[in-house]
């Protein structure tokens, strides 16, 4: 004879265990997106590191090769791919990204780094401008613009770090 | 050239009874540990399976080192190749946001626009609702109450992007109501409880109240490098945590610990202050040094002595053991001096200076503050010392508490107290708290507190907060204070 408590477990895992090895076959799986790091063309940076990314979007200064701060340039907050870069290099959601940006500037610190909402407009400042940096999917790269090495792979590495279900 | 990898074009599909596995493996961990808010984890997860020979996603061929200005972007010719964007035409308004934003990024002085400097205005206010719990006593609130507490409104400015300033100014009703005269130590028996109504012009001679404003900081700061920024103004006192956090919004609790509102170390000071940080390895480590006026009666704008005031704060922090882990320690030397003359008197028909203190005391306040956040969880804990050492030629006297005999001089001072403070971020921005605290006055009285509360953040804007406090006092001799609990609201928001 099964004992209450035995009963009660099973009654909390069966459901679990319908969803997990049931028959039905589970939808395939969405696509992953490859997020890329750009920037100008011809500038000196061919790399970063994933810190030196969360340092750069946490307000944090961080130099190029040449000795000039780096100008990370953002996507509108809860932009989709916002949202994931955020959660890939920062760790943090959307609300807790707001929280750590309203929270900083309450401190008298400064604030997050400028958001274009325009992803042409994103290209062509980073195109445009010396020092500065975003992110991109991978589609959406442009000739005028290249995409660097993050913790020494490239987009294509399987070990490349900036890929989301 | 480095080419990216595309041997993998078409996405496959997982295999469906190790993501189920997964999917139980989830539900059966707090969110927080299974990665679902976490992306990096969850990929780590996936890729932590035996990897299917199409591992890499549909790449598009990329230019990852710089090429020839009018080459087209690099291509792998043995793999299938993914069409690269070709960027569209602006449109005229997007040409004028381009050249905005190229203006306001660009580094260096030429792009200073000397008329029309930004200003980034925004804020944070708050309103409370406090009242006793449990049997009432005399020397606290006695009535519950609505507070509107902080309004602050801060004006920033980024000049250049090394040069940036920043104003702070609390918008009060006080001086409406305030008890001209009271200090922290001492009541001013019989005096009255001022008020600002006035008569309105504007307004057909209808009364009105007029309020105050307290300057909370304003400072200029010009950042060197990430190992130095010197500003100078009126800050923020850089030691801790709470002082540093600042605003309602921000903190998590509703109440300040004593060890904080009672100034163990200078909120603000007027003066100098230099600050920085550089990574050793995955810490980061960081110093504030600061010089000036110290603690005084006017220190904002004058100095009663000329003994300035010194202080320092080193910290490290560290986001790779496990979460982050931040300590740091604090230090302030200063004098207190009061004078209550014009500074000058004649003698044998010379105009000379004469300004004895009426009250001078040198302090010396060290701190240490720790702050621990991992997944949801968060503690935060800081301690304090403060001691006061008075001149005794200028050692003011202060009200006791009866029935000692009064009035009396104070005290040389050595003043104590500890907080720690701990809770847990729950998936739906709800955050339990528990606060302990002990406080050591000798100018009043010993206490214990225990406190348990709510933050609860339904936007990043808005904190909602409860907090229930159970203070144990430790009555002074002949006189029963009793304990008090009492509990607070909060709603406070940014704007």
């Amino acid at each position: 004879m099964p004992s209450r408590r035995s009963i009660a477990l099973a009654g909390l895992v069966l459901p679990f265990a319908g969803l997990s090895l049931g028959a039905a076959p589970l939808a395939a799986a969405p696509p992953r997106q490859t997020l890329v790091i750009v920037t100008q063309r011809n500038a000196g940076l061919s790399e970063i590191s994933l810190r030196q990314l969360k340092h750069l979007y946490t307000g944090e200064q961080v130099e190029g090769p040449a000795g000039s701060a780096l100008i990370p340039l953002n996507h509108a907050p809860r932009a989709p791919l916002r949202v994931a870069f955020d959660r890939l290099v920062l760790n943090m959601n959307a609300d807790e990204v707001g929280r750590f940006w309203i929270d900083r500037k309450i401190r008298g610190q400064t604030g997050a780094p400028r958001a274009v909402p325009n992803i042409e407009l994103l290209r062509r400042v980073v195109a445009t401008l010396p020092g500065t940096l975003t992110y991109l999917d991978v589609n959406d790269v442009t000739p005028e613009l290249k995409v660097l090495r993050v913790d020494g792979s490239a987009p294509g590495d399987p070990d490349y770090p900036l890929r989301v279900e | 050239m480095l080419m990216p990898q595309r041997s993998a074009l078409v996405n496959t599909p997982r295999r469906s009874r190790l993501g189920g596995l997964a999917l139980v493996c989830c539900l059966a961990l707090p969110r927080a540990a299974r990665g679902e808010v976490d992306g990096a984890l969850a990929l780590q997860t996936t890729d932590a399976l035996p990897a299917p020979a199409s591992a890499p996603p549909p790449t598009p061929a990329l230019p990852t080192e710089p090429v020839p200005e009018a080459a087209p972007p690099a291509v792998d010719a043995g793999a299938p190749k993914t069409p690269t964007p070709e960027s569209a035409p602006l449109t005229a308004e997007e040409s004028a946001a381009l050249a905005a934003l190229s203006s306001e990024l660009s580094p260096g002085p030429e792009t200073l626009d000397l008329d029309e400097p930004q200003i980034d205005l925004y804020g944070f206010a708050d309103l409370t609702y406090v009242t006793q719990v449990g049997k009432k006593v005399a020397f606290a609130q006695h009535h519950a109450s609505f507070m509107v507490g902080g309004f602050n409104v801060y004006f920033s400015t980024e000049f250049e992007r090394r040069w940036r300033s920043l104003a702070e100014v609390r918008f009060m009703y006080l001086p409406n109501g305030g008890y001209a005269g009271e200090t922290q130590y001492a009541a001013v028996q019989g005096s009255a409880r001022a008020d600002t109504s006035v008569l309105d012009p504007a307004d057909l001679n209808k009364p009105v109240r007029w309020g105050g404003v307290a300057i909370q900081r304003v400072w200029l700061e010009y950042r060197l490098s990430n190992y130095l920024t010197l500003r100078a103004g009126q800050w923020l006192t850089p030691y801790g945590i709470w002082n540093v956090d600042h605003g309602t919004p921000t903190i998590i609790n509703v109440y300040r610990p004593y060890i904080l509102n009672e100034n163990l170390f200078p909120e603000r000071q007027t003066g100098l202050e230099a600050y920085g940080s550089f990574f050793a390895g995955d810490t980061k480590l960081g110093y504030h040094l600061t010089l000036s006026n110290g603690r005084g009666p006017i220190d904002t704008y004058l100095d009663l002595d000329d003994n300035k005031a010194v202080g320092a704060r080193l910290f490290a922090q560290n986001d790779a053991l496990l979460g982050t882990l931040t300590f740091g320690v604090s230090a302030y030397r200063g004098n207190y001096t009061e004078r209550s003359g014009n500074g000058t008197t004649i003698e044998d028909g010379e105009l000379v200076i004469f300004d004895p203190p009426t009250e001078k005391y040198s302090e010396l306040a060290l701190a240490a503050d720790l702050k621990w956040e991992w997944e949801g969880f968060y503690l935060q804990s800081e301690a304090i010392l403060s001691e006061l050492r008075y001149s005794d030629a200028a050692r003011p006297s202060y009200s006791p508490l009866p029935p000692a005999p009064v009035p009396t001089q104070i005290a040389d001072s050595r003043r104590y107290g500890a907080y720690a403070l701990l809770g847990y971020r729950t998936r739906w921005n709800i955050m339990p708290f528990v606060l302990g605290q002990l406080y050591h006055n000798p100018l009043i009285s010993d206490s214990r507190e225990l406190a348990v509360g709510v933050n609860f953040r339904p936007s990043p804007r808005v904190a909602l907060k409860a907090e229930y406090k159970y203070v144990f006092i430790e009555d002074p001799p002949g006189l029963i204070l009793g304990d008090i609990d009492f509990l607070g609201l909060q709603v406070a928001w940014s704007f």
